[in-house]
């Protein structure tokens, strides 16, 4: 868990030299534009062979406490993991599962999550969800919340977590 | 010794074979039956043995007392026990439960009192239950007290102890038994609602707790 803010520390940083070099060369491309200024997809993303779908929160009853899921589908040949969540909009963001222990439930941290190829692995209410602990603001139905994965393989990647009612499940 | 060994080892194994051979054999063997003995009702867990509502006095949201069992007497009774910073499971069955029970006549609606438990009355007051309670429902009753308090009233009540784990940045989380019970109106436990259960599940059911009991 430690890692986590050096990855995205060493992510930002390169952005940041990409940018820099993209000025400096006055280079146009479109997809290095289109990266820049673009805000994060929502909902859904691709990364490398990975496709994040069905990303969503459910509108937390509680204001500072709230649960992201989706379901990771890998289309490719090799397998990957998911290994870190970051979220700017929590104090602490991290990969959970609810486990049944001795007649109680409980919420574990997990490392990691494999998803082998031609597999996908679904986070919903009850199993693995990424929780959002110490949100800064509370949440309604119709926010969005920007989110970053880290894959093992693929790296990382940020989208956009609609609030949904929780009518929708 | 060699020989010693063999023997310890043989016996062990043995014995292994034989617990697994009667798990299998009892799991295989009281499956069926317990289908069998009531295939048409609950879509809960049937307790074995009906269990008495507990009697006990907690603190309500609007900070008075609230007497369990006289106040929940007669009424169909859906008794929970969570924590409001909780992610997942506790706003699932909250939410699931509100759903359903909103779609139910009035007459079934009328008839059933929920009633949440905090398992962390540390951080929640009455206060931020009430304002979690309201997210699902108005009139679910939300109950806190001291520490020893709910530990009595979850033995009252037949669940596992919960308990604060510590994380590493200094908060906590509160693992808790996660099932509903349903105290019928004649104040017996007959059927528990682990987490994984579904909306319908809960539609099957209400009507029947309420015209079963």
């Amino acid at each position: 868990m430690s890692v986590r803010p050096i990855r995205t520390s060493l992510v930002r940083g390169a952005g940041a030299v990409a940018l820099c070099a993209l000025a400096l060369l006055g280079a146009l491309s479109s997809a290095g534009r289109a990266a820049a200024a673009d805000p994060p997809p929502i909902g859904a993303v691709e990364v490398g062979a990975l496709r994040v779908r069905d990303a969503r929160i459910l509108a937390p009853a509680a204001p500072d406490v709230a649960a992201a899921y989706f379901t990771i589908e890998n289309h490719g040949d090799v397998p990957d993991a998911l290994v870190g969540v970051a979220s700017a909009a929590a104090a602490t963001t991290e990969l959970h599962s609810t486990v049944a222990r001795d007649g109680r439930l409980a919420m574990l941290p997990i490392e990691r999550l494999d998803i082998a190829p031609g597999a996908e692995v679904t986070l919903a209410p009850g199993g693995y969800h990424v929780m959002l602990l110490g949100l800064h603001q509370p949440l309604q139905a119709g926010d969005l919340v920007t989110l970053t994965l880290y894959f093992e393989r693929a790296g990382p990647v940020t989208l956009r977590v609609p609030v949904r009612p929780r009518a929708d499940g | 010794m060699k020989s010693t060994e063999s023997r310890r080892t043989l016996p062990a194994w043995a014995g292994a074979a034989l617990l697994a051979l009667l798990a299998g054999g009892l799991l295989a063997g009281c499956q069926p039956v317990a289908v069998a003995a009531d295939p048409s009702s609950y879509r809960g867990a049937v307790l074995t043995q009906p269990q008495p509502k507990p009697d006990f006095t907690l603190t309500d949201t609007s900070g008075a007392p609230f007497a369990f069992r006289e106040r929940t007497d007669g009424y169909v009774t859906l008794l929970f026990f969570g924590y409001t910073s909780c992610p997942d499971i506790c706003p699932l069955q909250m939410a699931n439960l509100s759903a359903a029970l909103r779609k139910q006549p009035a007459t079934v609606q009328s008839a059933v009192k929920v009633v949440f438990v905090t398992t962390d009355p540390a951080r929640d007051t009455p206060e931020r239950l009430r304002g979690w309670l309201d997210a699902f429902d108005h009139d679910f009753i939300g109950l806190t007290g001291s520490p020893a308090a709910i530990a009595a009233v979850e033995a009252a009540a037949g669940v596992a102890p919960s308990r604060p784990v510590s994380r590493p940045d200094g908060s906590y989380l509160v693992e808790h038994a996660a099932y509903v019970i349903a105290y019928g109106r004649d104040n017996y436990a007959r059927v528990q609602y682990p987490a994984g259960v579904r909306q319908e599940d809960w539609a099957h059911d209400l009507p029947k707790l309420v015209e079963g009991s």
